[in-house]
């Protein structure tokens, strides 16, 4: 299903960065997917379920959470590299990337594990050595 | 148990200063007045700090001495032939002032994170002029309040009770003697606590923006609606903009990191210019770290130019968009990092982190972070504002002075001295 992804602070992604980025805390978190109730109907997965979230520029598996502030069609993961996997890189000339407002397709992804924070450096970043 | 008074705190761009710390045998055992992600960071972050100083040998890390890596990362530095210098908000004004020297003797680029949050901010001000505010006019002066594509009740948690709906100002005070409005794409925490909710389509804020600019001139907006707000709903808030006494307008990411950028703050100050006109109208970014203005200030004095500064002519120059420290990852210009007190790996987009697991980097942060695992040389700092004093800028330009409040573990410094020192290792090596 077709998606704008918005991406931003919360509450628990600024106390759990506070814990360090390799804390689980942080994970909890930030490797997360807010969808509006009925979306999430409309996926067939329930809070909690792994969702794959695919954008032109990457691709990652998050946990599906009840939207807090719900609106049908908007899909929002806090600000964080499990975000970053599908961030827009292009800053038209500005200077900043596109965080924001981006089309994305989220489909159910039984069996996947969301990746922790080193995993997910090897997967869309690289790694050294 | 000592208490200090008037802590400063360095979480958000609020700087809040009026905390109380409790410390006993140099340890934090509790804080009064701070928000839940201020506490949160006085009370545990200490705990979490990663102590190791580290560099990477044949792909893995391994424990080293403060000198050794500090001569690694000079001999890094010495070698490079274009460095980005990148992060800086959240240590000292004093450690920034060294980075930009050490950009300069290197001929390399220092940018700071308002690259990817605020920068916008800065470029339409070049485009259009500034209309700016503090946060005591918003407390003391202020009877309506807009906060558009911001989320306060969530990043900046005290910004309403302090500083604007319910702040117990001089001329205004508490709640019922304002009006809210909140403009985002989602009905937010805040939204739910705004007099009016504006739900904008997203990515149209531009179209917005302009129409309230035509409504307040009384002009006819020939359609039904505009990026899904109906024109009679612009009308009312165009007639509320023009009727208030002192009205501020606090925005955003949202607004920043949407597609029309910089073009959307242009706009957003070409509407406050205009309501000057009518009345009076102030406007602040919410800044997000506790120091990205102060890195912004030192900055421009030092140089020039507030954010993206390219010494590699021999003269500061500034383009973003080509002197961008994200546009320079994406290009696979810079050939090494340094960065301080940021984790630009996890936070900026993974098609442009990219390049940083193909050059050395060094970080420098008191917590292990995604940069931190890529790093080639790690080196742990004191926390500024908690173990380490030095100047911060509020996001709206008020400099305070944060306090030490504990004593760092031995061996751990602060930005402004591990600075001061990797900055006189590259030049003995430069001028060998």
């Amino acid at each position: 299903m077709k998606f704008v992804l918005v991406t931003g602070t919360t509450l628990s992604q600024a106390q759990g960065k506070e814990h360090g980025k390799v804390s689980p805390k942080y994970k909890e978190a930030v490797a997360v997917c807010e969808l509006a109730e009925e979306d999430m109907e409309r996926l067939g997965v329930k809070p909690g379920d792994p969702v794959r979230v695919t954008s032109p520029y990457g691709s990652v598996v998050v946990k599906a959470v009840k939207a807090r502030d719900p609106t049908p069609g908007i899909a929002f993961i806090p600000t964080g590299i499990w975000a970053n996997a599908v961030t827009a890189p292009e800053t038209s000339a500005a200077g900043i990337p596109s965080y924001k407002c981006i089309e994305v397709e989220i489909e159910p992804a039984p069996g996947e594990k969301v990746p922790d924070l080193e995993e997910l450096l090897k997967q869309s970043v690289g790694v050294k050595g | 148990m000592p208490v200090i008074q008037g802590a400063v705190c360095a979480f958000c761009g609020c700087v809040c200063d009026d905390l109380e710390v409790l410390v006993e045998n140099n340890e934090i055992k509790d804080v009064k007045y701070a928000c839940a992600i201020g506490r949160e960071k006085v009370l545990n972050c200490v705990k979490e700090r990663d102590p190791r100083v580290l560099i990477r040998e044949n792909g893995k890390f391994r424990e080293a001495s403060l000198e050794e890596a500090l001569d690694r990362a000079a001999e890094i530095l010495a070698n490079s032939k274009y460095p980005l210098l990148y992060g800086w908000s959240n240590t000292s004004c004093e450690a920034i002032k060294i980075g930009v020297a050490l950009a300069e003797e290197l001929g390399g680029v220092i940018d700071n994170t308002a690259c990817v949050c605020h920068g916008p901010g800065l470029e339409a001000v070049h485009e259009v002029g500034v209309v700016e505010g503090t946060l005591g006019q918003a407390r003391h002066r202020a009877d309506l309040i807009v906060y558009w594509g911001c989320n306060p009740t969530q990043a900046h948690m005290r910004h309403m009770m302090r500083y604007s709906a319910m702040s117990q100002g001089i001329f205004r005070s508490g709640r019922k003697e304002r009006k809210v409005v909140v403009v985002d794409v989602r009905k937010t925490t805040t939204a739910r606590l705004a007099d009016v909710f504006l739900q904008v389509k997203p990515g149209k804020d531009y179209e917005l923006f302009q129409a309230l600019r035509m409504a307040i001139r009384d002009e006819e907006i020939e359609a039904e609606e505009v990026a899904g707000i109906p024109v009679e709903q612009i009308e009312e808030l165009a007639d509320m903009m023009v009727s208030c006494q002192v009205g501020f307008l606090f925005f955003g990411l949202g607004l920043t990191q949407s597609s029309a950028k910089n073009e959307n703050i242009a706009a957003a100050i070409s509407l406050i210019r205009d309501l000057n006109f009518k009345t009076k109208w102030l406007m602040l970014p919410m800044r997000g770290h506790h120091n990205v203005t102060g890195a912004n200030k030192v900055t421009l004095w030092e140089t020039g130019y507030p954010f993206a500064v390219d010494f590699s002519h021999g003269y500061p120059r500034y383009n973003p968009g080509e002197t961008s420290s994200t546009d320079l990852l994406a290009r696979g210009e810079v050939d090494a990092a340094l960065i301080v007190a940021s984790d630009p790996v996890a936070n900026m987009p993974a098609q442009i982190a990219k390049h940083f697991a193909k050059i050395p980097v060094i970080d420098i942060d008191p917590l292990m972070t995604a940069t931190g695992l890529l790093s080639d040389v790690r080196i742990p700092a004191a926390f500024t504002g908690i173990e380490a004093e030095g100047t911060l800028y509020r996001m709206d330009g008020v400099p305070l002075v944060s306090k030490k409040l504990v004593e760092p573990p031995e061996g751990i410094l602060p930005d402004k001295i591990l600075l001061q020192r990797l900055l006189e290792k590259v030049r003995k090596l430069r001028r060998r």
